[in-house]
């Protein structure tokens, strides 16, 4: 075994022996592992037909009945010596065979071999389609499924999940704080709606509202927090990404002279004093802006120390631009394995923004939708990471006050797929006075339903700059003033302001 | 009590020039006081609203609101009762945030008046007739803020 590049063919070996031969714990397992399409022939053969034994008869065919399964091998007079001369060294060898050894194994076995049986059948395939007239990017693509097939990264050992006497069982108790990224938004935070590992956390908003602004803020604070960040736009260009991300971070302004700024200064007007206690005396703060896009030469040397000082933190941001349209699943899990392989890089968090401009089979956009939402959240699971997604709300969302999840845009299975979603909503009135509400439409492990207010200040690119809880105060007050009927607090009962609603009021004027 | 006995008294016996510069006093006076019992705070400050918003929107705006039709026959009942509720809405306002809130409450009923479908006049006895809806035009607005008691919120941000 000192000799690294015997190990696959004496690992096989042992593998098919644990298969055809032992009957305990370990090579239950590895019968469950096995693959007989890696193995080299006659022991791929050897391995499925006692595969099927044990499928049939929960254990190993064993020196009893090996006879009865290669009857007909061991009876040709051809076969009889290829194969005698194999089972007979197994046979001999089953009962010192460390089991153990082999199940550890065989997982590196496995990749190593799909990896060989994909570099042949690359090969293969290339000089099949280029006689055939393929089209050299059709082969490019084809050669990029079968290799993204072989790297498809499996790491760690088969879980089988635990039973409620295990000591996993009270993991909820362990659990670590860095698996979840606050976004600043304390009422958010506190009920855990925000980006956790393994879960998929979607922001719905109505066309051109903030919806790019939230998956740049919590890029952002996965940043801050020290995590990794894969930005994935469909949308918006890479450099206007980026614009934001810094100004998000350096608090910066597109703009020296904007109509919002008073006496050449940003006035902000914060929602609380220090203390937490809401207060209503006219306090204005004044947002300090670093630098100015629009003095590039002064803003590119600015930028370009503060990056310096922070790269550390910088280099753990990756954005990345596909056109609208063009990036499908597939690709999406082939890109994150190029980049882990490439650069060393793996995410925490994946902003993807939005998965409704991925590639999908748009004639049955409802179930596709689902299913690609689905793969998302698989994804996370898969790969030990948050992802943040993006998408739009329908026509309705557009007029609602309050959006809810019924306004989804496309499959509602989006909102049963997803750990947690946010909902934003922003009158016209509202955007004048920089103020949204958030509504948390569902939250996994959490009370849901409750609509937090945030003040905002989108000139230095501040999604969220304070946040204060919606309670319902004056509710009977106001149901009885304005005659609105509020059943319950279900998302779905909330009252939207729609034209019907309305009309008797009207009928007044 | 002697002193007002005293002058009582005492008037007859003015000649009628000194008689109109009493008058024109007391009439001062009684300005003064009035002004007095009725402070800042208890201003019609939704009134004021709907006339800067008017003003705003380039509007005319009648100099006499009293000499108006009966229109706004009501509204001083109306208009109490909505700024009751707004003022509860709004806890801590001083007498100039509740102006701004006047103005703000008057654009979002205007706004609400604009989103009808068949629109009224936008005029200051039109707004004062519907001014029992400007907890309703303030909600579709600001939807919340009102049984949230965050529509200080609005002046402030």
């Amino acid at each position: 075994m000192a000799d690294d590049d015997k190990l696959p063919q004496a690992i096989q070996e042992s593998i098919v022996t644990a298969i055809a031969f032992c009957s305990d714990d370990n090579s239950a397992l590895i019968s469950n592992l096995a693959d007989p399409e890696t193995f080299d022939p006659p022991l791929d053969d050897i391995a499925y037909r006692c595969l099927e034994h044990r499928r049939k008869y929960k254990r190993a065919p064993g020196r009893e009945h090996m006879d009865d399964v290669f009857a007909h091998e061991l009876e040709d007079k051809k076969l009889n010596q290829q194969y005698y001369r194999l089972l007979q060294p197994m046979s001999a060898n089953a009962d010192r065979l460390d089991t153990t050894y082999v199940l550890n194994n065989i997982s590196d076995f496995t990749q190593l071999r799909k990896l060989r049986q994909g570099i042949a059948r690359a090969a293969e395939h290339y000089q099949s389609h280029q006689k055939g007239g393929k089209s050299s990017s059709e082969i490019s693509a084809d050669l990029k499924e079968i290799f993204r097939e072989c790297l498809r990264i499996q790491e760690g050992p088969r879980d089988y999940g635990f039973s409620m006497a295990d000591d996993a069982a009270l993991g909820f108790l362990d659990k670590n704080p860095n698996d979840s990224c606050p976004l600043n938004i304390p009422e958010v935070d506190r009920v855990g709606c925000i980006p956790t590992k393994q879960e998929l956390l979607v922001f719905m908003a109505a066309r051109n509202r903030g919806k790019s602004f939230f998956a740049h803020h919590c890029g952002k604070f996965a940043l801050l927090h020290g995590w990794t960040v894969f930005h994935y736009t469909l949308e918006n260009s890479p450099e206007m990404s980026a614009q934001r991300y810094y100004q998000m971070l350096f608090s910066g302004t597109r703009h020296a002279k904007d109509p919002r700024n008073k006496d050449g200064k940003f006035i902000y007007t914060p929602l609380r004093e220090d203390d937490g206690e809401l207060v209503h005396q006219l306090i204005e703060r004044v947002v300090p802006i670093n630098f100015v896009i629009d003095r590039a030469t002064d803003t590119r040397a600015y930028l370009k120390r503060r990056v310096k000082e922070e790269n550390y933190r910088m280099q753990n941001l990756r954005l990345r631009r596909f056109p609208t349209g063009k990036l499908s699943f597939d690709m999406l899990e082939q890109d994150l394995d190029e980049i882990q392989l490439v650069h060393k890089q793996r995410p925490d968090l994946l902003i993807i923004d939005s998965p409704q401009l991925m590639k999908y089979d748009r004639r049955h956009t409802f179930e596709m939708l689902g299913e690609l939402y689905a793969n998302l959240r698989g994804l996370a699971v898969e790969r030990n990471l948050a992802v943040v997604a993006t998408h739009q709300g329908n026509r309705k969302s557009e007029s609602a006050s309050i959006v809810t999840g019924s306004q989804i845009a496309g499959s509602i299975d989006i909102l049963g797929i997803a750990d947690n979603a946010i909902t934003y909503s922003q009158t016209a009135s509202e955007e004048t006075k920089g103020l949204a509400r958030l509504y948390l439409q569902k939250v996994r492990n959490d009370n849901a339903r409750d609509m937090v207010l945030i003040s905002q200040h989108y000139p230095s690119g501040q999604f969220c700059m304070d946040s204060h809880n919606m309670s319902r105060a004056l509710r009977d007050m106001v149901s009885a003033y304005t005659g609105k009927q509020r059943v319950n607090d279900d998302a779905d009962d909330i009252d939207d302001d729609d034209d019907e609603a309305e009309a008797p009021l009207r009928r007044k004027g | 009590m002697n002193n007002f006995i005293n002058v009582m008294k005492a008037l007859p016996t003015f000649s009628q020039k000194e008689l109109t510069e009493i008058r024109t006093h007391c009439q001062f006076l009684l300005q003064q006081y009035r002004n007095d019992t009725k402070p800042i705070d208890n201003e019609d400050w939704l009134m004021l609203g709907f006339i800067s918003e008017l003003e705003r929107l380039g509007l005319y705006v009648p100099v006499n609101i009293k000499n108006s039709q009966r229109s706004n026959a009501g509204y001083t009942t109306v208009s109490t009762e909505v700024r009751r509720l707004l003022e509860l809405a709004a806890p801590g306002l001083d007498a100039v945030q509740k102006r701004s809130l006047g103005q703000i409450a008057a654009k979002a009923l205007v706004d609400y008046i604009q989103s009808w479908r068949d629109p009224i006049e936008l005029s200051l006895p039109n707004l004062l007739l519907h001014a029992r809806q400007v907890p309703v035009a303030i909600d579709r607005a600001y939807p919340g803020y009102l049984e949230a008691q965050l529509l200080g919120l609005t002046v402030r941000a």
